[in-house]
């Protein structure tokens, strides 16, 4: 069916009773005719005071706004940046492993390939993922969207589009230290 | 109807009686305006003149409980007597019809989006009992629902289920009412609406996705609200919904408050208005099918088509509870953010098209081409019921149609790539 009938009127609207005929023109209710009504109002007052009710009505809006705004943006935590960092113990990592430790705001994995250390971050820079060490390809893996680097974090293939931020790692008798680059 | 034509609903007694010499105050121009007070003011003396001091204002009725002839029981009338404004609009509501033709049956997804919806609401609030949305124990506690509570595995098998099967109802509600031209004048904002209830769907989907706190939806999470960082003031609103520069315990804590708080709450508003604005403009039927003689009759709403409805529900709820027994959602692990990424990292299934698509645009800008491409496309979605004139005047308008198939094979195509491509991952 098209539209039941004339949908600006339908005549289901008749049960709204004679309440339902608002009419927006003409004569108000009590008789009184409208333009009458409005005979005497100073327009350039009238619009004055809008003007002043909205700006006081901004004003009011923006301050209760802000703090509300600032809320919900996270506060910076503060992160005491370190030079070097002792993250973990040397078993941890054995030959062919790897792991991923904090170093101050980097996610950094460290990989032990045939007893030497390298460290790269471990965020992929496509999207973000945390990438893995893939020990038969020699290489280090983003499973989300297959993301492919060197051990020193140099591009291979895939879609990100910068290679692996570098850092250095290094054993100190039974613990992994992790270092600027 | 006869019946109801009575004086308390209208304003019958409204008739401009000259003003009572008591009440008289001289009408100066511009007093007069409110029209009902005016009215009730022959009676107001009398009430005014009670000596007992408490005000009771005056009812212009002329019976004082014009229902008690009705046919209905005393609890009826003593809400009748009361809230007899209403009548009015119950009885519109009963005169609503559903049309009958061979199309009939796309009628019934909405409907059962909508119990879908209500099954959400009522596991959710059961899941809320147990669950608790922090870093350290949010993945404890849906293990704990999981394995502990008594039909714990029930109820959040069955709204992990649900949620899946309403977004499916309404993709097939949206493109039925698109095909069906249903949009078209005067129901353009039915449609609005309606789009607006997938997008907050979506939303529920996508901030529901992270709070069992297992790797797969950490993850997902994680390159979820990567995404939109490439786009201007994107990276702004990324660390305000992830609470922090990384998806964290404070991240979880966000799509928590809003998945129970905030979707919530915005869903009843725009449902509402959805459903006020079904009962008003009425069930469309496909353009011609009147003129062509097509529709084989109406039924009513109240209560034929809604009993037809709940059929629709029972199936829909025998579904579901199958789907939940025999088809169970994993537990996963716990998400740790030091661990690498699992293989095959997606997303729930619809999103897979727009997962596909970044995939696919790997070129340089790609992501935000993608972004744009897709923000417009939304608009023009959105949007559709004000560009299709042809429809709009009754007319077959197909160039919406092609574009409305191409939107479909557009989305069933790269769901489907992502769907193989990952089941080949998995084996």
């Amino acid at each position: 069916m098209a539209q039941t009938g004339n949908f600006k009127s339908p005549a289901r609207l008749g049960t709204l009773g004679d309440g339902a005929e608002v009419s927006a023109s003409g004569a108000v209710a009590s008789g009184k005719p409208r333009e009458e009504g409005l005979k005497g109002v100073d327009f350039e007052r009238r619009s004055f005071l809008h003007k002043i009710v909205g700006g006081v009505g901004a004003v009011v809006a923006a301050t209760t706004l802000y703090p509300v705004v600032k809320y919900i943006i996270p506060p910076v935590k503060e992160v005491k940046v370190v030079n070097e960092l002792t993250v973990g113990k040397a078993s941890e990592v054995p030959d062919g492993a790897y792991k991923i430790y904090q170093f101050n705001t980097d996610k950094v994995i460290v990989v032990n390939k045939g007893g030497a250390l390298t460290a790269v971050s471990a965020v992929c820079t496509h999207l973000g993922c945390l990438v893995r060490w893939e020990k038969d390809q020699d290489l280090l893996f983003c499973p989300c969207h297959g993301a492919k680097y060197k051990q020193t974090g140099e591009i291979i293939s895939g879609p990100q589009p910068l290679p692996l931020k570098q850092f250095k790692a290094r054993i100190e008798g039974d613990s992994i230290i992790v270092s600027k680059a | 109807m006869a019946e109801n034509q009575n004086p308390a609903a209208g304003n019958a007694p409204a008739k401009p009686k000259p003003a009572a010499p008591g009440a008289a105050k001289p009408a100066a121009p511009g007093a007069a305006k409110p029209a009902a007070p005016a009215a009730a003011k022959p009676q107001a003396p009398k009430a005014a003149a009670a000596p007992s001091g408490v005000y009771k204002p005056p009812v212009d009725r002329t019976d004082a409980n014009p229902y008690k002839n009705n046919r209905v029981g005393a609890l009826g009338a003593w809400f009748q007597e009361r809230f007899y404004v209403i009548m009015p609009i119950l009885d519109y509501l009963k005169k609503k019809e559903v049309p009958k033709h061979r199309l009939s049956f796309w009628y019934y997804f909405g409907g059962l989006g909508l119990f879908f919806f209500m099954i959400q609401i009522v596991t959710g609030l059961l899941l809320l009992q147990y669950y608790k949305p922090t870093e350290a124990s949010a993945f404890s506690s849906f293990v704990f629902i999981q394995k502990e509570v008594p039909f714990g595995w029930l109820i959040r098998q069955i709204h992990a289920w649900s949620a899946n099967l309403m977004i499916m109802m309404l993709f097939i509600h949206m493109f039925s009412t698109f095909f069906m031209k249903s949009y078209r004048k005067p129901r353009e904002l039915m449609w609005v609406s309606g789009f607006l209830l997938l997008v907050l769907s979506l939303g529920f989907g996508f901030t529901g996705y992270l709070l069992p706190w297992n790797e797969l939806a950490f993850f997902a999470t994680q390159v979820g609200t990567e995404v939109p960082k490439v786009a201007p003031g994107g990276a702004f609103l990324v660390e305000i919904l992830r609470g922090g520069p990384e998806v964290s315990g404070e991240t979880l804590t966000r799509m928590f408050s809003l998945h129970v708080v905030l979707l919530p709450g915005l869903v009843l508003l725009v449902l509402t208005a959805h459903l006020t604005l079904v009962q008003i403009l009425g069930t469309s039927a496909p353009i011609g099918y009147k003129e062509a003689g097509l529709i084989k009759g109406y039924d009513k709403f109240f209560p034929t088509f809604l009993a037809k409805d709940g059929i629709g529900w029972m199936l829909g709820f025998a579904l579901l509870v199958y789907l939940a027994a025999v088809f169970p959602w994993e537990i996963g692990v716990k998400a740790d953010p030091l661990a690498s990424a699992p293989v095959g990292i997606k997303p729930e299934w619809y999103f897979w098209a727009q997962f596909q698509l970044l995939k696919d645009f790997k070129f340089e800008g790609g992501e935000l081409l993608a972004i744009v491409l897709f923000t417009i496309g939304g608009g023009f979605w959105m949007l559709v019921p004000f560009f299709d004139r042809q429809a709009s005047k009754e007319q077959r308008s197909p160039i919406f149609t092609i574009i409305g198939l191409l939107v479909l094979a557009f989305l069933l195509v790269n769901t489907y790539r992502v769907y193989a491509e990952y089941s080949a991952l998995a084996h």
